[in-house]
């Protein structure tokens, strides 16, 4: 039997049927609802790093030359980071079923979605909606986004601290960390701290150097000005008091 | 339509007609498509067996996802693509030959080299060249020479079947062209 033959007969049988228009609609629905969710989460993500960044005074770090650099590189959410590596490629992935996407080659598309996902997340880690969830998933009123907040919003510096200046004294200063603990900085001859900067009780800074039994011997000191750096003061009426 | 009038019509007009219920027009379609069907399967897939089975799954689902054919486009394209995704599957399946899941060659941005001059000088006897070197050349390299050399689709169109950027088959039909000549040096043909 001719092959024209053999597929008229499955036709008229019924044998092979023809799915309906509605299928294709739904099934594109589907594809699109998909990958909003995939765009939707990697927004997220990013924004809530950008939020990690800025709450933790993670831009500082740099300031301290090679030893801020190594410390920022070990304390990088990098779960975080691989999760959204892996939506990006989900998404591109998602985006070759389309015909704009994939006339292009896969740098392009990938290029594409590195800035727009880098530069949508980046401005929605401004919001300070990611403060007030950082506040309901440490009073464990956050349903499901409070573990992500409670595990990665406090970020923590091997040897970098984040406090507020309570008294200072000839050798250095008493620093309220974030914990709540208040610990002895030392500042020597050899502390990093930018010439001609003033330090004074209430200043919110990061100290670089290593904890040992309360007391910090401070391998420099930089001031933080960004009032949205996340920090308690006493008497801690908030773990979110603004530090000025 | 008269089965005259539908002989003449174009593919596209012939896909709206089924899509609207005349289901006996597909039969026009089966018919302009079987031979170059073949044709496509038992170059792309010379080391197979069952061709025929292959092209007849193509016209079932052809028929069974008719309605998601846009009738804006080509249809010869769509017909070709589903071909392609169903000898790639009969690839895959049977694993004999290598098949990456990412094509490194659609990565990177290429020029795009014009076709038609490529196509008239070596046109004449590479045909014949072809039939001799092709079951040495991987899936990829082959199809694309195939595509070009014996169905005659241009970068554009086979750019559209195979869903990758038209400058990557530029960058494929030279690739495939280079080792086809390698291949004939070392076997002297």
């Amino acid at each position: 039997m001719l092959l024209k033959e053999t597929i008229q007969e499955k036709i008229r049988s019924g044998a092979l049927t023809m799915k309906p228009k509605v299928y294709f609609v739904l099934r594109g629905l589907l594809y699109l609802v998909g990958m909003l969710l995939v765009l939707g989460l990697t927004f997220y993500l990013i924004g809530f790093i950008a939020f990690m960044f800025r709450a933790n005074g993670v831009f500082i770090l740099p300031e301290f030359g090679l030893r801020g650099v190594r410390t920022l590189f070990v304390s990088l959410p990098w779960f975080l980071i691989v999760l959204v590596v892996v939506l990006v490629i989900i998404l591109e992935l998602l985006s070759r079923h389309f015909f704009f996407v994939y006339r292009w080659p896969i740098v392009y598309s990938l290029l594409g979605f590195v800035v727009v996902l880098g530069a949508g997340g980046a401005l929605l880690g401004q919001l300070s909606i990611h403060e007030s969830m950082m506040r309901l998933a440490e009073e464990r009123s956050l349903p499901f986004a409070g573990p992500l907040y409670r595990h990665f919003g406090r970020m923590h510096f091997p040897d970098g601290h984040i406090g507020t200046i309570l008294a200072t004294s000839t050798s250095g200063f008493s620093l309220l960390v974030r914990d709540g603990n208040i610990y002895a900085v030392m500042v020597t001859p050899g502390t990093r701290f930018p010439h001609g900067q003033l330090i004074m009780p209430d200043d919110v800074v990061m100290v670089m150097g290593l904890l040992d039994d309360e007391r910090i011997e401070a391998f420099g000191i930089r001031k933080i000005d960004d009032v949205r750096v996340m920090m308690p003061r006493p008497p801690f009426p908030s773990p979110f008091l603004q530090p000025r | 339509m008269t089965t005259h009038a539908l002989q003449e019509s174009a593919d596209e007009r012939i896909a709206k007609q089924v899509q609207s219920g005349d289901t006996e027009a597909f039969g026009v379609l089966v018919e302009r498509y079987e031979a170059k069907m073949l044709r496509y399967g038992r170059k792309f897939l010379f080391n197979y067996n069952d061709i025929e089975d292959a092209v007849q799954t193509v016209f079932i689902k052809a028929y069974a996802n008719i309605q998601s054919f846009n009738v804006t486009r080509k249809f010869s394209s769509w017909l070709y693509r589903i071909a392609h995704n169903t000898f790639i599957n009969m690839i895959k399946k049977k694993g004999r030959e290598p098949l990456l899941f990412f094509e490194p060659d659609t990565i990177l941005f290429h020029s795009v080299p014009d076709d038609r001059a490529d196509k008239e000088v070596e046109l004449r006897g590479i045909r014949e060249v072809l039939d001799h070197g092709l079951e040495k050349l991987d899936p990829k390299y082959r199809e694309v020479l195939v595509l070009y050399y014996f169905e005659e689709k241009d970068y554009r169109e086979i750019a559209e079947i195979l869903h990758v950027p038209v400058a990557t088959v530029g960058v494929r039909l030279k690739r495939a062209r280079e080792r086809l000549k390698s291949f004939i040096k070392e076997e002297k043909i």
